[in-house]
C-alpha cells in the first residue's frame, strides 16, 4: 500500500469571525517534492501553515501529515517547521536552544552539523546567548531546529526573509540536499526568485483560495516574455504582435506571448534589425498576471 | 523566585521574631484576652484565640503580605504557562514537536507547584527560626509546619486559577489580572464571612474559606486540604481540556 502524501489538505478552511482567512483549499504535496506556496499579504498562507502544524484547528475540513491529523503528535514527529519569526529562550545559548527542542523532538540532532555548515552559523555563535543574536542568526538558528532532526517534510514560513546573501546561498544549498535525499519541502516566501531556484512546484493562494498549482518553470512560461529588438535606425512602425511597445531610440522593449514565432521570423527577415533577444518572464511577472487575471 | 522565597523567609522571621511586641503582654492586657473580630478574621479565624502563642504565627500564615509572597511566583509561572508562549511566539516552536500539549502543560504545572512548595517551606523555616528567637512562643514550630501544610493546598489551587486563565487567554498580563481579581475577590469574601454574621453563608464559598491557620496551629484539617487539591486537581484539568483544544497562536 503506498504511504500518504507528506501534507494534504482537503476542503481545509478557517474563519476569524466574518472573515475568511482560508477557504476551501484542496492541496497536495507529493514525496520528495519542493512546493513554494505562494501568494500575496494576507492571502492565508501564515494561516495555513499554521493548520497544517497543528498550531490553529481548521473552523472545517481538515489537514493531513502523511495521512494523520497534525494535532496527533504521531505526524508531527516528521515535520520540521520553521515559523515567519522564530523566538527562542534569550537567556539559553543557540546549542542549548538546539538541544532542548531537539529532546522535544525525540529524534536526534543528525542533520544539525550540516545545517550549521550550510547556513555559516560557528561554534561561537552557537554557545552565545540568543538574546545576542542578529536578526539574521535567529533566522538561522530557526532553520537548524527545523532540519537537524532529520524531518520527513519540511515546512518553512518566510526562510530567508533577514539572510543576507551568503546565508541564502547556503540555504538553497540546504533545501536542494533535502530534495535530492527524498524528502519533502513546502515553503511559503515572498522572495518569488528564490522560489524559482529551489522549489519545482508551486502553490499560489490569494484571498483564502487556491488559484493554482503548476510547474514553476510552466506557471512562468504562462506569461509574456520580455523582448528586446534593436534596430540599426527607428523602424517606421511597430511590428505587428507584440504587447506593450515602447521603442527609445533605435531600442524597442515590448512583451511577446509564447508560440509567437511569427514574430520573431518577421524580426529575423527585417534588414533594419540588428538583435533580438528574449527573456523568459519571472516568477513574479508570472504570478502579477495571474493575480490580474483573476482580478479581471 | 530566590527574592520571593527569601522574602516569605524573612517575613515569617519577622513576625515570630516580633510576638512580645504584637502579641505579647501588652496587646493581651489591653484587649483582657479578647481579641477583636477584625483582628481575628485578619488571621483567617474567629474561632480560635491567635494570641494565644501557639496560635499566634496564624497571624503571619494569614497576612496579606504573606499572600503576595507566596502566590506571585505560582500565579505568574501559572499565567505564563501557556499565554507567556503564545504571547511571546515560543508556541511556534514549542507545539510543534512530537509531544502532547497537555504533557507540556503537565510540566509546567509540576514547576509552578513546586515553587509555590518552595517558597512556603522558605517561609516556614522564617517561622522556625523567629520561634527559636522568641522564648514566647517555645513549641510552635510544630504548629508552623501545620500551617504551611495546610496553606500548600490553598496556594496550589490559586495557581491553578491562573494556569486556567493561561489556557484562555494569549496575553499573560491578562491571565495574571483575571487571577489576581479572583484572589482579591475571594479573600475579601472571606473576610467579610469572619466579620459578618449575615455573610457566614459564603464563607465555604471561597478557598480562602478552607483554610484556617489558627486552627492549624493544633490540628491538620485533611478534609479541607483534600477539598482544596481536588479542586486545584479539577482546574489544572480544566486547563489541559482547553489547551488541547485551543489555537496556540
Amino acid at each position: 500500500m503506498a504511504e500518504p502524501a507528506p501534507l494534504e489538505c482537503r476542503q481545509l478552511t478557517r474563519r476569524f469571525a466574518d472573515v475568511v482567512a482560508v477557504d476551501g483549499l484542496d492541496l497536495q504535496v507529493d514525496p520528495g517534492c519542493a512546493m513554494g506556496f505562494l501568494g500575496p499579504n494576507g492571502a492565508g498562507k501564515t494561516t495555513t501553515l499554521n493548520m497544517l502544524v497543528g498550531l490553529m484547528r481548521p473552523t472545517s475540513g481538515e489537514a493531513r501529515l502523511f495521512g494523520v491529523s497534525p494535532s496527533e503528535p504521531a505526524a508531527r514527529q516528521r515535520i520540521g517547521f520553521l515559523p515567519e519569526q522564530p523566538v527562542f529562550y534569550p537567556d539559553l545559548s543557540g546549542l542549548e536552544n538546539l538541544e532542548l527542542l531537539a529532546e522535544l523532538d525525540g529524534r536526534g540532532d543528525s542533520d544539525r552539523a550540516r545545517a550549521l555548515e550550510l547556513l555559516g552559523l560557528s561554534d561561537a555563535a552557537l554557545r552565545r546567548r540568543v538574546g545576542t543574536y542578529s536578526a539574521g542568526d535567529v533566522q538561522k538558528l530557526g532553520l537548524v531546529q527545523a532540519v537537524q532532526h532529520h524531518p520527513d517534510l519540511v515546512i518553512l514560513d518566510e526562510p530567508s526573509s533577514q539572510l543576507d546573501a551568503l546565508a541564502r546561498e547556503g540555504f538553497r544549498a540546504l533545501v536542494t540536499e533535502l530534495v535530492e535525499d527524498g524528502r519533502t519541502v513546502f515553503l511559503a516566501s515572498h522572495t518569488l526568485d528564490e522560489v524559482q531556484t529551489t522549489c519545482d512546484r508551486v502553490a499560489v493562494l490569494r484571498r483564502g483560495r487556491l488559484l493554482l498549482t503548476s510547474e514553476t518553470g510552466a506557471l512562468a512560461a504562462t506569461a509574456l516574455r520580455r523582448l528586446t529588438v534593436r534596430y540599426s535606425t527607428p523602424p517606421a512602425a511597430m511590428p505587428a504582435g507584440v504587447v506593450e511597445p515602447r521603442l527609445a531610440g533605435n531600442v524597442l522593449s515590448a512583451k511577446l506571448a509564447a508560440g509567437r514565432t511569427d514574430v520573431l521570423r518577421a524580426l529575423a527577415s527585417d534588414p533594419c534589425v540588428d538583435d533580438v533577444l528574449v527573456e523568459p518572464a519571472t516568477l513574479e511577472e508570472a504570478l502579477l498576471a495571474l493575480y490580474r487575471r483573476d482580478d479581471a | 523566585m530566590g527574592a520571593l522565597a527569601a522574602g516569605s523567609f524573612l517575613f515569617l522571621l519577622a513576625v515570630a521574631s516580633t510576638y512580645r511586641l504584637l502579641a505579647g503582654a501588652q496587646t493581651v492586657t489591653y484587649y483582657r484576652a479578647r481579641v477583636p473580630t477584625l483582628v481575628a478574621a485578619f488571621a483567617g479565624s474567629t474561632r480560635h484565640d491567635i494570641y494565644q502563642s501557639r496560635r499566634y504565627l496564624a497571624f503571619g500564615f494569614n497576612h496579606p503580605l504573606f499572600f503576595v509572597l507566596t502566590l506571585a511566583a505560582g500565579i505568574w509561572l501559572g499565567a505564563a504557562a501557556v499565554a507567556g508562549d503564545v504571547e511571546s511566539g515560543r508556541s511556534r516552536l514549542l507545539y510543534v514537536r512530537a509531544v502532547d500539549r497537555r504533557h507540556v502543560l503537565d510540566r509546567r504545572v509540576l514547576i509552578f507547584v513546586a515553587a509555590e512548595t518552595l517558597v512556603v517551606v522558605a517561609a516556614f523555616m522564617g517561622a522556625a527560626l523567629g520561634v527559636a528567637l522568641s522564648p514566647g512562643l517555645a513549641g510552635s514550630t510544630a504548629g508552623a509546619a501545620r500551617m504551611a501544610l495546610c496553606y500548600l493546598p490553598l496556594a496550589w489551587l490559586l495557581g491553578s486559577v491562573a494556569l486556567v486563565a493561561s489556557a484562555w487567554t494569549s496575553r499573560t498580563a491578562t491571565a495574571i489580572g483575571v487571577a489576581t481579581a479572583v484572589v482579591v475577590a475571594a479573600y475579601l469574601l472571606n473576610f467579610a464571612s469572619l466579620v459578618w454574621a449575615g455573610a457566614r453563608a459564603i464563607h465555604w464559598l471561597t478557598p480562602f474559606g478552607y483554610y484556617d491557620p489558627a486552627a492549624a496551629a493544633s490540628d491538620v484539617a485533611w478534609a479541607r486540604c483534600i477539598v482544596l487539591t481536588a479542586t486545584a486537581i479539577g482546574l489544572v484539568a480544566v486547563a489541559r481540556h482547553r489547551v488541547a483544544a485551543r489555537d496556540l497562536v
